[in-house]
C-alpha cells in the first residue's frame, strides 16, 4: 500500500464528510452509554447468562444513583439509552436541565513492558508501572467508569511520557484490540471481572499472549473491587488463549511477569514528601531488601534496608517509611535494590524517578560529626591549615553515603574519611549525611608552617617558644631508646614522646586575630575549645610566665579557670603554633596529654 | 473567542476528522458531544490550545462510540444497495475497510493523510508516542492492503 493510495482512500473518506452540526446552544442531557455491557442495549451481543445476571445487578446499582439524570433523559430512564442516535429530548424544559458533568480526571495505574530492572543477569523485560491521568464522564460515578477508562488507556499503549520515564517502555496488547464492554461481579469475596475485548486481542505476531495477560489482569486488579479476571472475545467467553492455562486469572498468575523487586508506590513520575511511603513486593535473598532516596545527580538523601515478608523463592510485601531533608523540590530517584549473596554488590536494582518535595526531615538519634586530621587535634571548623588538600575524618550514622564539598564519600561502619582540595584565604565546607548537614569554615595559609613548641614566656604581641619534636608510635619509642628514656624493647606508655634537643628560644609576633584551642574535659573525652587571647593569658602568672610547681610558683587555688585546661598555663604544656609566611604566629593549639 | 466562534472555526475540520474516525453518518454526533463536553470541561477556560484540545475531545469521543455502529451502517448501506451505494457521496468499500481499522489507526491516517502532520505531530496531537503512531500507521497500511487486494 503506497503513501499516494493511502492518500487517495483517506481523501475518498473525507469526501464523505457531511456538513458540520450548528453550535451547541444548551447543554444536551443526552444520557452516554455506560460502559457496562447492558442487557438490552446493541452493543451486547450474546454474552452468557451469568454476565447478563452481573449486567443487571450492575443497571440496577447505575439506576439507584443515576436516577435523577435518567429521569431527566426523556422519562426513558428503565430502558438504557443506545449510543448516540437518540435524538436529544427536544420537548423536555431547558431550563431545569443539570449542566452536563463535566470530565474529571482520575489516575489509574497501567502496566506496561521495559527493560529496567538494573544489575538483573540474563533477565528480559517486566512488567512496569505508569500513572495516567483519565478523564471520567461520570454520570453514576464509581469503579466502572474507572475501570474502564484504564482499560483503554491501557490499550492505547504507552504514552510519549511514559517514553521519557522508562526507555523502551513498550506494550505487548495489539493496538487494534478494542474493548468491547465488561462487567463486575463483586457479590461474593472474590470480585470477578469479565472483560470482552475484540478478536484484535488474540493477533499473534511477536508479541507474547503471557505478557498481554498479566499487563490486563495488573491493571484490572488495580481496583479493590477484582481479585480474578476473566475473558470474552467479541462477546463470547473466551479461555484458550495459546500457551495458556484456562482458569481465572489473577495477580498469583502472573508474578512471574515482576522483577524480583517490584515497587507499586511511589510511581513514576510521583510527587512525594517526606516521609516516603515504599511499598511493592518483593522476591529477594533472605527477603531483605535495601533502599535509596537520592536527587538526579546521585545525592544521597536517606537509605536503609528492610526485609519483606517472604523471601528465597517467595513473594512476599514490603513498606518502608523513609524520612529526608531536602530544602528545595528537586527531581530524584526512590531507588530498591538487594545485595548480591555473592559479593554483595547492588543487583536488581529498580529506580523509580519522582519529583521530591522539600522537607525538614526529622534527625531524631542521628549524628554527624566532622574532625581533622590538623595538628594538635583542632576541630575542623574555624581552624586554620597550611597544606592542601587536607584530609577530614567523620563519623555519621545518618547514612552510608555523605557529601563532602561536592564530593560523594562512601561510609565504611558510620566512618568516613574525605580529601579536600582548599583555597588561599576561608573555606567553606558542607558536609551532608542524610538529613544532617554541617559547615565548616576553614582558613587555609598556603605559606604557612606548623612548630610544636613550649612556651616560656607570653604576651597579646608576642610569644617566646621553644621549639621540640612531638613524636608517636614506633618513631616515638625508636627516639626514646636512643634518648635513653626507656630500654630496649619497650614502647613509650601512652604512645608518644616529645624530644627536644635544642634548647633555642625564638620570640615570635602574634596576631591580633590569633586562634587559640585548649583541650578541655569533656565527659569520657577531651573536647577542644577556643578562647580569646586575653582569657588564655590570664592563665599564665602575671609576668606571662608558666606556673612552675618547681619553683614554689602556683596560681591561687581559688583560682578556678586554671584548672579547665588540662594545666595549659603551666610549665611543660606543649603547643602547636600555626606561623604564616611572615613568621606571625595565627593559631596555637594546646596539645592534650593523657 | 467565545465558544461559538471557537467552533465555527473548527468545526469543519473537526467533522471531517470525525467522519475518518467513525464515518461520515454519526461524525456530527461526536462532534456535538466532544464540544459540548469540552466546553463543560472545568479545565477549558485554561486551555491554550483550542484546536489540539478539541482533537483529542473528538478522539475520544469516537473511541467510545461503539464500532458495531459503523458496521451495522456498512451493512445496511449494502443491504440497500444499489441506489444508496450508487450515491457519489458515500464509499460503501472505503467504509468497509475503514470499518477494519482501530480507532487510533484511523486517526493515525486521517490526521497523517489528510492533515499532512509528521508522526510527531500526529503523536503530539493525539496525546501518544511517536512509536505507536508508527505501529498504527503500518499496520493499518497492511490491513487495507489485505482488504483491498492491492
Amino acid at each position: 500500500m503506497t503513501d499516494q493510495r493511502m492518500r487517495e482512500l483517506t481523501y475518498k473518506l473525507i469526501h464523505m464528510a457531511p456538513e458540520a452540526p450548528p453550535f451547541p446552544e444548551e447543554p444536551l442531557t443526552q444520557l452516554k452509554p455506560h460502559p457496562t455491557p447492558t442487557p438490552k442495549g446493541p452493543a451486547r451481543r450474546g454474552l452468557p447468562t451469568w454476565a447478563i445476571a452481573a449486567g443487571v445487578a450492575a443497571i440496577v446499582i447505575v439506576l439507584a444513583i443515576g436516577l435523577p439524570l435518567l429521569f431527566l433523559a426523556g422519562g426513558d430512564g428503565v430502558e438504557p439509552a443506545t449510543p448516540t442516535t437518540t435524538p436529544p429530548p427536544t420537548s423536555a424544559p431547558v431550563t431545569t436541565l443539570p449542566p452536563t458533568t463535566p470530565p474529571v480526571p482520575v489516575d489509574v495505574t497501567l502496566y506496561f513492558f521495559a527493560d529496567y530492572v538494573e544489575a538483573t543477569p540474563g533477565d528480559g523485560p517486566h512488567l512496569v508501572p505508569v500513572k495516567r491521568t483519565v478523564d471520567i464522564v461520570s454520570e453514576t460515578g464509581g469503579i466502572h467508569d474507572e475501570f474502564g477508562a484504564a482499560l483503554i488507556a491501557l490499550i492505547e499503549g504507552p504514552s510519549a511520557a511514559d517514553t521519557q520515564l522508562y526507555a523502551g517502555i513498550s506494550t505487548d496488547i495489539p493496538g487494534e484490540t478494542e474493548l468491547l464492554g465488561y462487567t463486575i461481579d463483586n457479590t461474593t469475596s472474590t470480585g470477578r471481572a469479565v472483560i470482552d475485548l475484540s478478536a484484535d486481542f488474540l493477533d499473534t505476531g511477536s508479541f507474547a499472549m503471557t505478557n498481554r495477560l498479566a499487563q490486563i489482569v495488573f491493571t484490572a486488579t488495580q481496583f479493590p473491587e477484582v481479585d480474578t479476571v476473566e475473558f470474552a472475545i467479541d462477546g463470547e467467553p473466551f479461555d484458550s488463549f495459546t500457551g495458556e492455562v484456562p482458569g481465572p486469572r489473577s495477580r498469583d498468575t502472573y508474578m512471574d511477569a515482576l522483577p524480583p523487586i517490584f515497587v507499586e508506590s511511589p510511581l513514576a513520575g510521583d510527587q512525594v514528601g517526606s516521609p516516603i511511603t515504599i511499598t511493592g513486593f518483593a522476591n529477594t535473598f533472605e527477603a531483605s531488601l535495601q533502599y535509596r532516596i537520592e536527587l538526579a545527580d546521585g545525592t544521597l538523601l536517606a537509605d536503609g534496608f528492610t526485609t519483606a515478608t517472604c523471601g528465597t523463592g517467595c513473594w512476599g510485601t514490603y513498606e518502608i517509611t523513609v524520612d529526608y531533608a531536602l530544602a528545595e523540590p528537586a527531581d530524584g530517584f526512590v531507588v530498591l535494590f538487594e545485595s548480591s549473596a555473592q559479593d554483595g554488590s547492588p543487583i536488581n536494582v529498580v529506580r523509580v524517578p519522582v519529583t521530591l518535595e522539600a522537607a525538614e526531615g526529622s534527625t531524631e538519634g542521628l549524628n554527624l560529626e566532622v574532625s581533622s586530621l590538623t595538628a594538635g587535634g583542632a576541630p575542623l571548623n574555624g581552624a586554620v591549615v597550611v597544606e592542601s588538600p587536607l584530609t577530614i575524618t567523620g563519623y555519621t550514622n545518618a547514612a552510608t553515603e555523605v557529601r563532602v564539598g561536592g564530593e560523594t564519600i562512601g561510609v565504611q561502619e558510620e566512618v568516613f574519611e574525605a580529601v579536600v582540595q582548599l583555597v588561599p584565604g576561608i573555606n567553606e565546607i558542607t558536609v551532608t549525611a542524610g538529613p544532617l548537614t554541617s559547615v565548616y569554615t576553614i582558613t587555609y595559609v598556603p605559606d604557612g608552617t606548623v612548630e610544636f613548641a613550649f612556651l616560656t614566656e607570653v604576651s597579646d604581641t608576642e610569644i617566646v617558644a621553644d621549639y621540640a619534636q612531638w613524636l608517636t608510635g614506633e618513631e616515638a619509642d625508636q627516639a626514646a631508646i636512643e634518648d635513653g628514656e626507656i630500654p630496649e624493647g619497650e614502647t613509650m606508655p601512652n604512645g608518644y614522646y616529645i624530644r627536644n634537643q635544642n634548647p633555642q628560644l625564638r620570640t615570635l609576633p602574634v596576631s591580633p586575630d590569633v586562634t587559640i584551642w585548649l583541650p578541655t574535659p569533656a565527659i569520657g573525652s577531651v573536647t577542644m575549645v577556643t578562647l580569646p587571647l586575653e582569657q588564655w593569658l590570664s592563665l599564665f602568672s602575671e609576668d606571662g610566665t608558666p606556673w612552675d610547681v618547681e619553683t614554689g610558683e602556683e596560681p591561687p587555688v581559688t583560682d578556678e579557670p586554671h584548672f579547665g585546661y588540662f594545666g595549659a598555663g603551666w610549665v611543660g604544656n606543649p603547643y602547636w603554633l600555626t606561623l604564616d609566611a611572615d613568621g606571625v604566629v595565627i593559631q596555637i593549639v594546646g596539645q592534650y596529654r593523657p | 473567542m467565545t465558544d461559538e466562534e471557537i467552533y465555527r472555526k473548527y468545526s469543519d475540520d473537526l467533522v471531517r476528522f470525525a467522519t475518518g474516525l467513525v464515518g461520515p453518518f454519526d461524525a456530527p454526533d461526536v462532534v456535538t458531544d466532544a464540544c459540548l463536553r469540552a466546553f463543560g470541561a472545568q479545565s477549558w477556560p485554561t486551555v491554550a490550545n483550542h484546536r489540539a484540545y478539541l482533537y483529542r475531545s473528538v478522539l475520544n469521543q469516537a473511541r467510545s462510540h461503539h464500532r458495531s455502529t459503523l458496521r451495522r451502517r456498512v451493512r445496511e448501506l449494502r443491504a440497500a444497495a444499489p441506489e444508496v451505494a450508487a450515491s457519489p457521496e458515500v464509499d460503501v468499500d472505503v467504509l468497509a475497510a475503514v470499518d477494519k481499522l482501530s480507532v487510533q489507526q484511523r486517526a493515525s491516517v486521517v490526521l497523517t493523510y489528510w492533515e499532512d502532520l509528521s508522526p510527531t505531530e500526529v503523536a503530539s496531537r493525539l496525546g501518544i508516542s511517536e512509536g505507536s503512531v508508527k505501529r498504527h500507521l503500518s499496520r493499518a497500511r497492511s490491513r487495507l492492503k489485505e482488504l483491498l487486494h492491492d
